[in-house]
């Protein structure tokens, strides 16, 4: 097993927004972490990288334990983040932002995402739409083990979540990924499993064909009431 | 380059000083040596003061090396270390300051020679500065001073270059110091004033941050601007603090910022067609 996330509880100022949350994810596997704005999903994100301190539990990747390790130690052990919202060192050029003050040519990265024209250009001069390849360039240069994506779709248009969807499904092969989006026809589409997360809580864990019909699943998303309005 | 920024300049300046002319004249060090102590002296008080304060940012670390550096200066208020050296006794002497620093003097260094030695240290601190900046440590500081979170995701050491930052700026300092007690032949509490801090932080802001040559711009026109109206007499502090208002809100990264540098570059080595 590759990730080994056990128990795990996050606390905010006294509030529980994550509650003993477990799951694994084999070697090249992509799981999908999808569940309602504020069920936990960024912040399991942050635990597992380094950026939490969780309260209870553990996170292990390939048998090494990552819990407590601040989160320059977490990247180097193998660990790459792509934010929520695109995040790049705007008064860098893009091929700085992909190497990043690591010793590594970025120009293959740059021609994986499309970006070796502009690879000399400040990084802040990027459209949100390039600044994403950016990120995933900048992740995936690292030849990271485990991959944690958090909607690097969102904001895309169509045709721009499609390629970037080629591209996150050509990068992250071979490695483990958490991929967090709100899109659930590409979640289906890159990932065999999918784990979703509601008010902090794991409620469902299984293939990403099984989501759609799980009464749980459709409470959380459409209300209490709901899953008795399910389709059979 | 980090991103942070230091009220306490002033505090390595005068730590470097004091080092540097006990190490001449008090231990009989060479001026070289003693210079080279009272930068080390500072580097490491700099290390000392970065490893707790690393996770300290913007207003908190900004009061902190406020006060380290009015820490530095009260503590020499109190500092008595006098030893007689022929006639006279030498060595820090509380608000009296430290006299009979004369080592420079005494060596037969010509003032000449002492100018152009303070001009190269200047030119091989924009040397170094400009090769760090390009290499992937600068990069790295780079991106620290730009976004630490995104740095600490791509795998950078923060901390341990923060450290260093803050030693090398300290040594940077503790080296000036020891520079302009050797010319001053004494150095007292009160060059550890607040104000050296803020002129020092100032250059940045006026000359460009996160460039090798901004600061220097920096000083030539705040010192230029200042010894130019110097019949305004204590006015002219109005021009000081007017300049630097001036330049927070039209260039808030100063004249010759990272993006300038970048545009210079592109036009010298513009895109293949």
């Amino acid at each position: 097993m590759s990730l080994a996330v056990e128990d795990l509880s996050v606390r905010f100022a006294g509030a529980v927004v994550l509650r003993g949350v477990s799951l694994t994810a084999a070697i090249g596997e992509r799981v999908g972490l999808v569940g309602p704005n504020g069920a936990g999903k960024t912040t399991l994100l942050d635990a597992v990288g380094g950026f939490v301190t969780p309260a209870t539990g553990s996170v292990r990747l390939d048998g090494r334990r990552l819990t407590g390790l601040a989160p320059d130690v977490v990247a180097r052990a193998g660990v790459a983040r792509a934010f929520q919202t695109p995040r790049v060192f705007a008064r860098l050029t893009v091929e700085a932002n992909v190497r990043a003050g690591r010793a590594l040519d970025p120009r293959p990265w740059l021609a994986f995402v499309g970006l070796d024209a502009r690879r000399r250009d400040l990084a802040g001069a990027l459209t949100p739409g390039e600044a994403r390849r950016l990120e995933l360039a900048r992740a995936l240069a690292g030849d990271p083990r485990l991959l944690l994506l958090d909607e690097p779709f969102g904001g895309l248009t169509s045709a721009e979540t499609e390629a970037m969807a080629a591209l996150v499904e050509r990068g992250s092969a071979g490695r483990t990924t958490l991929l967090v989006e709100h899109k659930l026809g590409v979640i289906t589409r890159l990932c065999t499993r999918v784990v979703v997360l509601h008010l902090g809580a794991k409620i469902f864990d299984g293939p990403a064909g099984g989501l759609r019909g799980d009464p749980g699943v459709l409470a959380a998303y459409l209300g209490g009431q709901s899953a008795a309005c399910a389709p059979p | 380059m980090t991103g942070r920024i230091s009220f306490g300049q002033q505090g390595f300046f005068v730590i470097g000083a004091y080092a540097a002319g006990l190490a001449t004249a008090l231990y009989g060090a060479p001026l070289v040596g003693g210079i080279a102590v009272g930068g080390a002296v500072a580097a490491l008080g700099g290390a000392l003061f970065a490893w707790p304060m690393a996770r300290a940012h913007g207003l908190a670390f900004a009061a902190a090396t406020l006060a380290f550096g009015e820490l530095v200066r009260v503590g020499l208020l109190a500092f008595h270390f006098q030893v007689p050296i022929g006639p006279d006794l030498v060595g820090p002497a509380g608000p009296d300051g430290f006299r009979g620093i004369r080592r420079l003097f005494t060596s037969g260094t010509s003032l000449d020679a002492y100018a152009a030695a303070i001009l190269g240290a200047l030119a091989a601190t924009i040397l170094l500065t400009a090769t760090l900046l390009r290499s992937r440590w600068g990069e790295a500081l780079r991106m620290i001073g730009e976004d630490e979170t995104l740095a600490a995701a791509a795998g950078v050491r923060v901390r341990s270059l923060q450290v260093a930052v803050l030693a090398g700026a300290g040594g940077l300092a503790g080296i000036g110091g020891g520079l302009f007690a050797h010319y001053a032949t004494y150095v007292e509490p009160g060059h550890a004033d607040v104000m050296l801090g803020v002129h020092s932080l100032a250059y940045a802001f006026i000359g460009g941050l996160g460039t090798p040559l901004g600061p220097p711009i920096g000083v030539v026109l705040d010192i230029g601007v200042l010894e130019s109206v110097r019949f305004l007499a204590g006015y002219r502090m109005i021009i000081f603090g007017g300049l630097v208002v001036l330049f927070l809100i039209w260039r808030p990264r100063g004249l010759l910022d990272e993006a300038t540098v970048h545009r210079l570059r592109r036009h010298r080595h513009p895109r293949p067609a």
